[in-house]
């Protein structure tokens, strides 16, 4: 039996803003001494507060515009709870179901077949520390945690289930680094950690009607390893379903010295995040004179060497704010905001 | 004035000054602000074995910003408040100062860095004598969460003095400082300010900065001022309220000078009096002291006029559902890893992060980080969380309306006098009622202030006024009209 291999993509890129996502320190942390580029607000110490880099939201719309994204007329973050000794404030400052944009696409091509890949949704969230495991000559592990990464301004961007190999999932991906590095929101790499991929893998038999069960995939370093991790994958998870196995949910990591894929232990992915809308940080309305703004401001002339590689960059946001607008709030965001018409605004913050 | 500093009957002591009694003769040269430092340090010697109200004093620290505030006014620094002692709760940020929560988890946390109030009081040269108990973390309304030790009320030391900001009123209330700083979430200034015979302001949400007070719920938590009268309580509000960019829940609106609404006079004035806020269970001695003042406020020149506000009935089961799922996620960081306590005896990361929280954390904390954690939950999410916040709409809508009619309302601060030590300790749901006037104002965002209004039993009762966003100057001139023509403010308790 033939099989068809599903994959959808989420990726992790740092944004290029001098300061972190949410305080003043510098992210130019690539060479600095650990526990150099902190603050008592991304060490997570007792109350201190969070201020939006208004810089990452402007990298964010326009990476989301590049994308052929829809801009959200309103937008807010939300706090995902999990502990986790590399999380400082044992939640992480997200987006959950009000992105700050959504269905946008990127077209690839593979063997000369052009076809677009949609995109769910592009939001704004910030990066964790950086836990490095050791082990003492007397045999002893112990973990140190460097807090340098925490609060590095991370743009995520999820594909839908689009992608049906894993030569378009590294096309995806090539594209979408050189359209970051094009707009000059991004450039570093996989291999730095700057560009991070996993991936979500199902595989459906071709008489079949349902997919297998998605299964995630993490810690693949370079594109090289996501189309070699993918590989394995699929292949794992056809030879399992014809040797009459059961494919359960679950997160795997790739193991690139052995070339698999391996099971995480169950603790480490069974969440129930619990997010709500982050308390601390004021529902925003995006408004069309500033996204256009930020349309006009991004390249204009398309990407060098590309055959239709410049995405549509025309503003797609129609909608317009008035004073109806604010009616229309959804009452959960009313809610979330203490006094509408005085928290909801254009307010923005440091551009850093 | 006749003052003297020994302990003779009938005079008046330097502790017992009013900051803007203070400032006058300071001003004048006729004391100084060591003089004043040393007095206060001399009662809290006196009185604070009998009444716990403070975590830490900060006795060299205080003597040696007298000294500065003495050079500044020689300097010419008229500040209002530069030489006058202070407490600070113990959950908003002191740099240098351990800032403990009265929790075992944070027992040894010294901040390095100061809240936006403390980084304003320190630019008026206050004088810092030391910080305040509390319940843990802000949760309780007796302070008998403390975990260190409860607070007594010195109108009868068997008795609560409320909380969570119990020892800031209570140092105010036995000249242990001039004034004090506390926070209010749920009632926290308001309800201690009540039981304890003193002015408490829980300002407009977004009016006076967050930054550097220990979240307890993001969304209600203010820091506001507790005060000897209105007319200091107008002081500490011109020093501490303004918009802090570090802070984005912060509202950028120009801050006024809150003594230019120290008028004496209500002269059409309109006056709401909400119904649901004479609760069931309300002592009658209460409603007496209630409608005593109300009848004075309405001789001063107001419109009274009953009203009802039918939704407040819901405000305490929307906030036992809001308080404590932002609660679940503020105390999250408090894990071991970074600073505070942390357990050794654990034999993973895993079961060193469970003991950390299962020793640091007092019960009733632990009980509201498992209450916000389930609210929270995959599945209960709908149900709780997004009704309580529909419910918090509907609330601030109703007082919205009702502000249309009026430009104030008037309540008591709690149903009760103060009620004693162990009395509600084991019946949370007996100790949440007691907020039950003071909790609606948090939902709504909006502004409260708890005066003085009279004794019940010979213990006191606070009266509650409500105004709409940013009308503390309202609040601060039905205060003060109220205070100029009663005298209750003025009675100290016998210690």
């Amino acid at each position: 039996m033939t099989y068809e291999t599903v994959i959808g993509l989420e990726v992790h890129a740092h944004l290029l803003t001098k300061s972190k996502m949410f305080c003043g320190c510098s992210t130019d942390y690539a060479n600095a001494p650990p526990n150099t580029h902190v603050c008592p607000i991304c060490l997570g110490m007792p109350g201190v507060l969070p201020v939006i880099n208004w810089k990452a939201m402007e990298y964010a719309v326009m990476t989301a515009l590049a994308l052929n994204c829809t801009i959200s007329e309103f937008t807010k973050f939300d706090r995902k709870n999990y502990p986790y000794p590399d999380l400082m404030k044992g939640y992480q400052i997200s987006q959950y179901d009000t992105p700050l944009s959504r269905n946008g696409w990127l077209e690839i091509e593979v063997d000369g077949k052009r076809g677009r890949i949609n995109i769910t949704r592009v939001h704004l969230e910030e990066d964790v520390a950086k836990l490095i495991h050791r082990t003492d000559p007397s045999g002893e592990s112990y973990s140190l945690v460097d807090v340098n990464r925490s609060g590095i301004p991370l743009l995520e961007i999820v594909s839908e289930p689009d992608i049906r190999s894993p030569e378009e999932a590294r096309q995806y991906l090539m594209k979408l680094r050189s359209i970051l590095q094009y707009l000059g929101v991004s450039t570093r790499n996989m291999e730095e950690g700057s560009f991070r991929c996993d991936a979500n893998v199902s595989i459906r038999g071709e008489d079949s009607p349902r997919y297998s069960a998605k299964i995630e995939v993490k810690n693949m370093n370079s594109f090289k390893a996501v189309y070699r991790a993918l590989e394995y994958e699929a292949e794992r998870q056809r030879k399992l379903l014809e040797e009459g196995g059961q494919l359960v949910q679950e997160t795997r990591n790739w193991v690139e010295e052995k070339g698999v894929t391996v099971a995480q232990r169950s603790k480490e992915y069974a969440h129930d995040y619990r997010y709500f809308p982050e308390p601390d940080l004021p529902p925003l309305v995006l408004s069309p004179a500033w996204v256009e703004e930020l349309s006009s401001a991004s390249p204009s002339s398309p990407m060098p060497g590309g055959s239709g590689l410049w995405p549509n960059m025309a503003c797609r946001f129609t909608m317009s704010i008035s004073s109806s607008a604010l009616k229309r709030l959804p009452l959960t965001l009313k809610a979330a905001s203490r006094f509408p018409l005085q928290a909801i605004g254009l307010r923005k913050g440091p551009r850093r | 004035m006749n003052i003297a500093n020994s302990q003779e009957e009938g005079e008046l002591r330097l502790y017992q000054l009013t900051s803007h009694e203070a400032h006058e003769l300071l001003w004048k040269r006729e004391i100084s602000a060591l003089e004043l430092t040393e007095a206060v340090l001399g009662r809290i010697a006196q009185v604070e074995e009998q009444i716990h109200a403070f975590v830490t004093v900060t006795e060299d620290l205080a003597l040696m910003q007298a000294r500065e505030a003495d050079e500044r006014i020689r300097a010419g620094d008229a500040s209002p408040l530069v030489g006058i002692p202070t407490m600070i709760k113990d959950n908003i940020c002191t740099k240098g100062i351990a800032t403990t929560c009265s929790s075992r988890m944070l027992e040894n946390f010294v901040p390095p860095y100061d809240a936006t109030v403390m980084q304003r009081l320190n630019r008026e040269r206050a004088v810092i004598v030391g910080k305040g108990n509390m319940d843990e973390f802000a949760m309780g309304s007796s302070n008998e969460h403390s975990a260190f030790f409860p607070t007594r009320n010195p109108w009868d030391r068997e008795r609560v003095p409320g909380g969570s900001s119990g020892g800031p009123a209570v140092a105010v209330a036995t000249d242990e400082v001039i004034y004090a700083l506390g926070s209010d979430t749920g009632g926290s200034i308001r309800q201690p300010a009540g039981f304890c015979n003193v002015v408490g302001l829980k300002p407009t949400y977004g009016r006076v900065s967050r930054y550097g007070l220990v979240a307890f719920a993001s969304s209600l938590d203010q820091i506001g001022p507790l005060t000897k009268d209105v007319t200091d309580c107008a002081l500490v509000m011109n020093a501490i309220a303004c918009y802090d960019p570090r802070d984005s829940t912060s509202v950028p609106q120009p801050t006024p000078d809150y003594t230019k609404s120290l008028i004496p006079e209500l002269k059409g004035l309109r006056l709401g009096i909400p119904k649901e806020y004479f609760v069931r269970g309300m002592e009658a001695g209460v409603e007496q002291v209630i409608w005593d003042a109300i009848a004075k406020l309405e001789q001063l020149g107001a419109e009274v006029e009953e009203t009802s506000l039918p939704h407040t009935r819901y405000a305490l089961a929307a906030y036992y559902i809001i308080a404590p799922s932002e609660a679940s996620a503020n105390l999250a960081r408090y894990d071991g890893v970074k600073y505070g306590f942390s357990a050794s005896d654990a034999e993973s990361m895993w079961d060193a992060m469970d003991k950390t929280r299962q020793y640091g954390f007092g019960p009733e904390v632990k009980r509201r980080i498992i209450l916000g954690t389930y609210a929270l939950s995959a599945g209960y999410y709908d149900a709780y969380y997004l009704k309580a916040q529909k419910v918090r709409t509907l609330i601030r809508r109703e007082f919205e309306q009702a502000f249309e009619r009026f430009d104030a309302l008037v309540t008591p601060t709690s149903p009760t006098v103060p009620f004693k030590l162990g009395e509600k300790v084991e019946d949370p749901l007996q100790m949440y009622l007691s907020d039950v006037c003071t909790l609606p104002i948090n939902i709504a965002g909006i502004p409260g202030l708890s005066i003085p209004a009279g004794f019940s039993d010979g213990l006191p009762v606070g009266m509650q006024i409500l105004g709409k966003p940013f009308s503390e100057e309202t609040l601060i001139r039905i205060g003060f009209a109220y205070e100029q023509a009663t005298d209750w403010h003025k009675r100290r308790p016998p210690l």
